[in-house]
C-alpha cells in the first residue's frame, strides 16, 4: 500500500486482458480501487463521463480505436490521467503531448511515479 | 637586146625592181632586214630595222652603230654568238633574242636570225638576216611569268593544297601542300582525279560527287565540299575543298582549279561537341529526373521536359522563370529550400541539395530531391546554377510506410512484452514453487509463441480457429491427435482475437492436462463450434469445449490466472460471454463472442 495512492479510485482503460490484469494487480498493491477495467471505447466513454474516480490510465490504442475521445471527456471534467502506450511518446497527439505517459512494458514504480506526476500537475 | 651596157642596165633595173619588191614584202612582214658585206665592212639596214634601233631612215649605219644599239647587258652574248657563226667549221647560222637601246633610251626586244655566207676558200664574205620586234611578246611573257610567280607565292602562302585538273588531258597537278595533306608524294599518288576520289571516305563519296556534278555538267562554275580522305598512314583527314571551273569560249571545261584545307581539328572539335551534346541529351533523357539551367544574368531558367513533367507541366506553357517554380513549393518546405540554397548564392558553397514538396498541376504534392551546382565567371561572379531534380514521392511514401511498419512492430513487441510481464506476474502469484513457476510460465510463453507463429505465417492478417486450437491442444495431448477432436466450419479470426483466444485455449489445455481429461490416458477433449448470424447483429461464434474421460472435476477454490484470464478476455476484451460448467464427466466451457465480419485487422 502506498501512502499517496492509497484509497484513490483509478479508471483503467486497457483492451488487452493480460495487461489490464497486470495494471489491476499493481494498483491494488498501491491500495487503489479499480474502476473498470474498460476494454472498449464505448465502455470507456461511459465510465469517463459518469463514474467517480480520481485519476485514469488510458491505453492509447483501444482495439483499433483512438483513445482521444476519452481524453477529451476527462479534460472536460478536469480529471487527471496518464497514457499507456506501446508506440512511444511520439505517438501522443496534440493537445495531449505533454501529458504523462507510461511506456509498455512498465514496472510498478514507474506506474506510481507517472500517476503521481499526473496528480501533481493537476493539483498545480 | 644587143647592147651589153644597156643590157646590164636593164638587168640592174630589173634586179633593183625585184629587190624593191622583196624589200616592200619584207617591210610588210614587220621584219627588219640587214646585209653586211664583210670584206668591205659595208652594212645595209632596211628602214624597218633602223626603226628597231630608234634610228631615222636616213641614218648612216656602220658596225659600230649596230654595237652601240645593243643593250649593254646583251652585247657580249650577241657578239659572241655572231662571232661563233663566222667560224667556217659551223653552218654559219645564228639567232638570238636581245634588247636594243634607242638613242632616246627606249628598249626593244628583238629576235635576230641570219646566215653567214662563205666563199670557196671558206672565208666569210657576207652576213644577211632579219630582225623582228618581239617586244610585245616579251612583255606578255614577262606578264605570264609574273602571274605565275604570283600564283606560286599565293599557293605557297595558302595553308592548304592546290590542284589543277586539266579537263582535256585528265592530268591533275597537285602542289606539295596538297600531297602533304594526305602524306603522299607525286610518286605515290597518281596525277588523276580518280586517284583522289578513291581515297575519299566511302560515306562521303556520294555527297562529294553530288556537290561536283553541277560544275561538270556546266550548270555551275564552282563547288565546295567537306569530306574525309584516307591519309597514307591510315587515319582519316577532314578536307574542305573548293574548286573553280575554267572554260573555253564555247564553255567547254578546260581546267578545274581546287583549293583544299585540312579541317580535321575543327571537325573533331565540332564532332566532340556534337557527341558531348548528344551524350548530354541521352543522359538527361535516360535520367528519370529533370535538369534545369538557371541563367542568373538573363534571369531565365531552362528546364528539360522531364523536369516539368514531374509537376504535370510542359516547357511550352510553363514560364521559364524562377518565380514560376518557387510559387509551387510547399509553404512548409519553403524555409528549408531558402536555407539550403543561400550558401550557393552567398558563394559559401558551390552546390546544394534539398528535398521539398511542389504542387502538381492536379493539385497533389510531389516530393522532389534537388541538387544544384553553381558556375562562376573568372571574377567569381555567379553566372548559372545548374541542377537535377528527381521525383521522390514514391520513396517518401515508402519511407512513411516503413516508419509506420516500424512503429507497428515496435508497438507489437512492446505489447507482447507487457503481456509476458503480466503472465510472469500472474504465474508467480499462483505458483508456490520455483519449479512450478518455471513450468507454468514457460508453458504460457510457448502457448503465446504458437499463436504468434500462426499469425506470422499469414503476415499478421489473422489465423484459422481450427489451426489455433490444434496448436494449443496438441502439446498437452502428447501430440496424440486422437485424444482431441475439432469440429466446426472454417472460421478466420483477426489477429487480436486470435492472440487472446490462443491464451484462453492454452489455459484450458494446461488445465485439462493438470486436472482434467488430458491427465488420464482415456481422457478426451472435444471442441465444436459454429457461426451464428442472428437478426440485426454481426456474426457470433459459439464454441463448446467438452472434456470426457477425466477425473471428476469441481470448481476451483480460488480463481487462478487461467480462469481469470478466460473470463476477462472473453467478457471484457472480446465482448463475449463465457460459462464454465464443472460437470461430473468433465469441464464444459462455452464461449460466445462476436466475430467482426470482414472487419479491418485490429492491431494487437
Amino acid at each position: 500500500v502506498d501512502d499517496k495512492l492509497n484509497g484513490l479510485r483509478v479508471l483503467v482503460v486497457e483492451d488487452e486482458a493480460a495487461i489490464s490484469m497486470l495494471l489491476e494487480d499493481m494498483l491494488i498493491d498501491f491500495g487503489c480501487e479499480i474502476v473498470g477495467p474498460a476494454a472498449r471505447l464505448s465502455t470507456a466513454l461511459d465510465l469517463a463521463g459518469s463514474e467517480r474516480f480520481d485519476v485514469a490510465i488510458l491505453d492509447v490504442n483501444l482495439a483499433g480505436d483512438s483513445i482521444y475521445p476519452v481524453a477529451d471527456a476527462l479534460s472536460q471534467r478536469n480529471l487527471p490521467f496518464v497514457f499507456s502506450t506501446g508506440y512511444g511518446g511520439a505517438g501522443i497527439k496534440d493537445p495531449y503531448r505533454d501529458r504523462p505517459v507510461v511506456q509498455k512494458p512498465f514496472g510498478q514504480q514507474e506506474l506510481k511515479r507517472t500517476i503521481l506526476t499526473a496528480l501533481e500537475a493537476h493539483a498545480a | 637586146v644587143s647592147d651589153p651596157a644597156l643590157q646590164a642596165t636593164t638587168v640592174a633595173a630589173a634586179l633593183r625592181a625585184s629587190e624593191d619588191k622583196l624589200r616592200l614584202a619584207v617591210e610588210a612582214t614587220d621584219l627588219g632586214l640587214w646585209d653586211f658585206d664583210i670584206p668591205s665592212g659595208r652594212l645595209v639596214w632596211s628602214d624597218r630595222l633602223k626603226a628597231l634601233y630608234g634610228l631615222p631612215p636616213d641614218a648612216e649605219i656602220t658596225f659600230d652603230t649596230y654595237v652601240a644599239g645593243l643593250h649593254p647587258d646583251d652585247r657580249d652574248r650577241v657578239l659572241g654568238a655572231y662571232r661563233s657563226a663566222l667560224d667556217p667549221a659551223g653552218d654559219g647560222r645564228f639567232g638570238f633574242e636581245h634588247r636594243t637601246v634607242a638613242p632616246d633610251g627606249a628598249v626593244r626586244w628583238v629576235l635576230a636570225a641570219g646566215q653567214v655566207v662563205f666563199d670557196a676558200e671558206g672565208r666569210p664574205v657576207r652576213a644577211i638576216g632579219t630582225s623582228r620586234d618581239i617586244t610585245r611578246a616579251k612583255e606578255n611573257e614577262e606578264a605570264v611569268r609574273q602571274s605565275e610567280e604570283r600564283y606560286r607565292l599565293a599557293t605557297d602562302a595558302f595553308q592548304g593544297g592546290v590542284s589543277d585538273h586539266n579537263a582535256v588531258t585528265g592530268h591533275v597537278e597537285r602542289t606539295k601542300r596538297h600531297l602533304d595533306l594526305v602524306g603522299e608524294t607525286p610518286e605515290t599518288l597518281p596525277p588523276t582525279a580518280s586517284a583522289w576520289l578513291e581515297r575519299i571516305h566511302p560515306d562521303d563519296v556520294p555527297a562529294f560527287i553530288e556537290a561536283r556534278r553541277p560544275l561538270l555538267e556546266g550548270d555551275a562554275d564552282q563547288y565546295e565540299a567537306e569530306y574525309r580522305v584516307r591519309h597514307r598512314d591510315g587515319r582519316w583527314v577532314w578536307i574542305w575543298h573548293r574548286a573553280k571551273a575554267m572554260r573555253d569560249e564555247r564553255r567547254r571545261l578546260t581546267r578545274i582549279v581546287g583549293a583544299l584545307l585540312d579541317i580535321t581539328e575543327r571537325k573533331q572539335g565540332a564532332e566532340a561537341m556534337r557527341e558531348s551534346e548528344e551524350r548530354f541529351r541521352l543522359a538527361t533523357d535516360a535520367f528519370e529526373g529533370g535538369v534545369f539551367d538557371f541563367d542568373l544574368i538573363a534571369g531565365r531558367v531552362a528546364r528539360t521536359r522531364r523536369h516539368l513533367e514531374i509537376i504535370g507541366e510542359r516547357p511550352e506553357s510553363f514560364p521559364a522563370t524562377r518565380e514560376a517554380w518557387n510559387e509551387r513549393i510547399h509553404p512548409d518546405d519553403w524555409p528549408a529550400v531558402v536555407a539550403a540554397r543561400q550558401p550557393i548564392l552567398d558563394g559559401l558553397s558551390p552546390q546544394f541539395e534539398v528535398e521539398y514538396r511542389v504542387r502538381h498541376r492536379d493539385g497533389r504534392w510531389v516530393w522532389v530531391w534537388q541538387r544544384a551546382m553553381s558556375l562562376r565567371n573568372a571574377e567569381g561572379r555567379l553566372q548559372r546554377i545548374i541542377g537535377a531534380l528527381v521525383d521522390i514521392t514514391e520513396r517518401k511514401q515508402a519511407e512513411e510506410h516503413q516508419r509506420l511498419l516500424l512503429d507497428e512492430l515496435n508497438h507489437r513487441v512492446k505489447n507482447t512484452l507487457a503481456t509476458v510481464q503480466s503472465i510472469a506476474a500472474q504465474t508467480l502469484k499462483s505458483t508456490p514453487s520455483p519449479q512450478e513457476f518455471a513450468e507454468n510460465f514457460v508453458g504460457r510463453l510457448l502457448g503465446l509463441s504458437r499463436t504468434h507463429n500462426l499469425l506470422t505465417r499469414r503476415h499478421w492478417q489473422g489465423a484459422g480457429l481450427e489451426a489455433l486450437l490444434d496448436a494449443e491442444l496438441a502439446p498437452y495431448a502428447d501430440e496424440d491427435r486422437s485424444r482431441f477432436r475439432l469440429q466446426g466450419e472454417n472460421v478466420e479470426l483477426p489477429a487480436r482475437p486470435a492472440l487472446t483466444l490462443g491464451l484462453v485455449f492454452h489455459e484450458l489445455a494446461t488445465n485439462a492436462a493438470k486436472y482434467g481429461a488430458f491427465s488420464r490416458r482415456e481422457g478426451r477433449v472435444e471442441v465444436s463450434w459454429r457461426l451464428d448470424s442472428p437478426m440485426g447483429t454481426g456474426q457470433r461464434l459459439r464454441l463448446v469445449w467438452t472434456e470426457t474421460g477425466g477425473p471428476p472435476v469441481r470448481p476451483p477454490d480460488r480463481k487462478g490466472f487461467g480462469s481469470r484470464l478466460i473470463e476477462r478476455s472473453v467478457a471484457a476484451e472480446l465482448a463475449g460471454v463465457v460459462s464454465m460448467e464443472f460437470a461430473p464427466t468433465g469441464l464444459i466451457c462455452s464461449l460466445e463472442l462476436p466475430i467482426a465480419n470482414g472487419a479491418p485487422n485490429e492491431s494487437p
